[in-house]
């Protein structure tokens, strides 16, 4: 079962199309997620990640988004090629979301209750009281207190981290195989932020889900995905088990995104912040995208796009300094 | 946890609808007319139908005021010396029913259309909206007279050349708001936990646009009676004997220098009923969106606690 990942991206090419330019935001994702197992996306603003899940999710908003190439495959079936109400069938029972912004995921003229019990409602699992207690029990699960009585509240009267708990009673209401958390903790303070992410860690156990963690906060990584993948500019440019690759990294941009961070440990150390920005997506630079701003750039990453390069077993980068960055 | 603990702590009970409209007065009042005007249109042509057409010439232009000839001539008597009251009340069924229709009618056709248009496909929604330009840089009037110079004046089809010229408003309002609805993360988690396009429609975005379109149809409410009423001035209308406040209104404007009350009592009508039917779907939006409806369960509580911030003022003149 573990070597028949759930989901496999395999070379995914997203671009928006607007009035004067294109935008590549998706340049050739690869990735994969092994049941049960919490797999990261790792990168900055812009990176690609959040298009990735809603490219998956087949969210995007078409024009001015299009899926140019790659596939994405689901329990073995082609995702982006399968009808439209084929693929709705997945959503919610197999696979489901979590949004970044839990201000705003909830609809603000439904009850609580109702909304989750409309769930059930709509995919005809069940109906009437029946639904209204799966509903209550579901919000006891994640962790709302009174809820029975907080089921008939609306979204204003619950706080951002208890409307995220909501979130998330919706996304696993049908016990999917597979939850994708596009930064679920990002609109929250950071003590919920802790919450939540136990939260979903808990039920991912619990119910034996595999789970899509896209984020960019590090420590978030480090504590609860399995494997890693770190993207920038669209692409995956290194991935691997958590622990190898961020703590010793063999992607230059793995590596400096390390040494951003501030660390407790090293109190009084100074921050080396990347230098330059991320590159403009409608004008990604030649060779290695992320050559201006790397410090081990030659001439070769300017010309040639860095070929991936296996590190250990389960483990690549995409750079052609892998060997000399790995032994930093 | 505690802000949690707090939250269920502060957790108000539901109060119901009936509880809350005594606690507004205008929206009370307002209801009651609704009632009234409700009763006229079930039973004034029944009741009243033979007074309203009974001519008294010695009661011409009778002045309003004096119940010298019976409390129905009290608004005064027409250029025929016809009750007003009487008149007013037969008129409610058949001003109401055309005006109500129309309007109903022309936000069911423009919603569905301007759903269409905002959220189906491009190329749907430019003809959609294309049709509307047409529709809206035809002059309504001129619409209105070329259809019903060709159809017959009927009641049916005047209703069906209201509610046309007054369905571009319904169809581009929709059609805005669908499209900024559509873009709100919550639609995105419905379609990510499987809603299909029929269901995000009825349970999304439906509900969200609604109370817009409620309030567009009771102020649309006033501008077809006056529209239906210059139809009856230009003589294509609802033709005599049958009666609408709008064409009393069109009737009493020869005599305007020396009966005011002929045109004045049913413009008040229309006036009334407008504002009333607009107090009314206020105060239903306000009841209908949960993030609205503490204010109107907080009125009326203010003079029990004077302490409470933000009413201070108010309250510490009445303690």
């Amino acid at each position: 079962m573990a070597d028949h990942p759930i989901l496999s991206v395999d070379n995914l090419q997203v671009e928006f199309r607007t009035g004067r330019e294109i935008v590549h935001a998706v340049n050739g994702a690869t990735f994969s997620v092994a049941p049960r197992e919490t797999a990261a996306i790792l990168g900055e603003s812009g990176s690609g990640k959040s298009v990735t899940a809603a490219a998956i999710m087949r969210l995007l908003q078409s024009p001015p988004a299009f899926v140019t190439g790659g596939s994405v495959r689901f329990k073995g079936q082609d995702v982006l090629s399968m009808p439209m109400a084929e693929w709705r069938r997945f959503c919610g029972r197999d696979i489901a979301m979590v949004f970044q912004d839990a201000l705003t995921s909830l609809n603000p003229v439904f009850s609580v209750g109702w909304q989750i019990a409309e769930l059930f409602r709509a995919h005809g699992v069940a109906r009437g009281k029946d639904a209204r207690d799966r509903a209550i029990e579901l919000l006891g699960r994640v962790g709302i207190p009174d809820p029975a009585l907080r089921a008939r509240d609306y979204t204003h009267q619950f706080s951002g981290g208890m409307r995220q708990r909501v979130m998330i009673a919706m996304a696993i209401a049908l016990s999917p195989d597979l939850l994708t958390a596009d930064e679920p903790t990002t609109a929250l303070d950071v003590t919920v932020q802790a919450q939540i992410m136990e939260l979903l860690e808990d039920l991912r156990r619990e119910s034996d889900m595999a789970m899509i963690l896209i984020t960019h906060d590090l420590g978030v990584v480090a504590d609860v995905a399995d494997t890693v993948w770190v993207m920038y500019a669209g692409r995956v440019v290194e991935h691997g088990p958590v622990s190898a690759v961020l703590s010793r990294p063999a992607h230059a941009y793995t590596l400096a995104l390390l040494n951003s961070v501030p660390r407790a440990r090293d109190k009084g150390r100074k921050l080396e912040p990347i230098a330059g920005s991320p590159p403009d997506l409608a004008r990604i630079p030649d060779g290695c995208a992320f050559h201006p701003r790397c410090r081990f750039a030659t001439n070769l990453c300017r010309v040639e796009a860095p070929p991936s390069v296996a590190i250990a077993p389960g483990r690549a980068a995409e750079c052609h300094h892998a060997g000399k960055v790995f032994d930093v | 946890m505690s802000t949690a603990e707090q939250e269920a702590i502060t957790i108000r009970r539901v109060t119901p609808w009936w509880r809350l409209l005594p606690r507004d007065k205008f929206a009370l009042v307002a209801a009651c007319w609704m009632v009234v005007l409700f009763a006229c249109f079930l039973l004034g042509p029944e009741l009243f139908g033979k007074a309203a057409t009974a001519i008294n010439l010695r009661a011409r232009n009778l002045a309003p005021g004096s119940l010298e000839n019976g409390w129905l001539m009290i608004l005064g008597g027409d250029a025929l010396g016809r009750s007003i009251l009487a008149r007013l009340i037969v008129a409610s069924r058949n001003t109401m029913t055309i005006a109500l229709t129309a309007v109903i009618l022309a936000m069911l056709a423009g919603g569905a259309l301007g759903m269409i248009a905002g959220y189906i496909g491009r190329g749907v929604g430019q003809i959609i909206m294309r049709f509307a330009d047409v529709l809206q840089s035809f002059p309504s009037l001129l619409l209105a007279v070329v259809v019903l110079y060709v159809l017959e004046p009927s009641v049916t089809n005047l209703i069906i050349v209201l509610s046309i010229t007054r369905l571009p408003i319904y169809l581009r309002v929709t059609r805005a708001e669908v499209m900024e609805v559509r873009e709100r993360v919550f639609v995105d988690a419905a379609r990510a936990l499987g809603g299909g396009r029929f269901h995000i429609l009825r349970r999304h975005i439906t509900p969200v646009v609604a109370p817009t379109l409620l309030t567009i149809l009771t102020v649309d409410f006033s501008i077809v009676m006056l529209a239906e009423s210059s139809l009856s001035f230009l003589g294509i209308g609802i033709q005599p004997p049958e009666i609408t406040w709008g064409l009393m209104v069109a009737q009493g404007r020869n005599y305007l220098s020396q009966a005011w009350w002929l045109a004045f009592f049913p413009g008040l009508a229309i006036m009334l009923a407008t504002l009333s039917g607009n107090i009314l779907s206020n105060w239903l939006r306000i009841v209908s969106d949960p993030e609205q409806r503490w204010r109107l369960e907080t009125v009326g509580q203010d003079k029990r606690k004077p302490e409470k911030q933000g009413q201070g003022a108010g309250g510490r003149t009445d303690g």
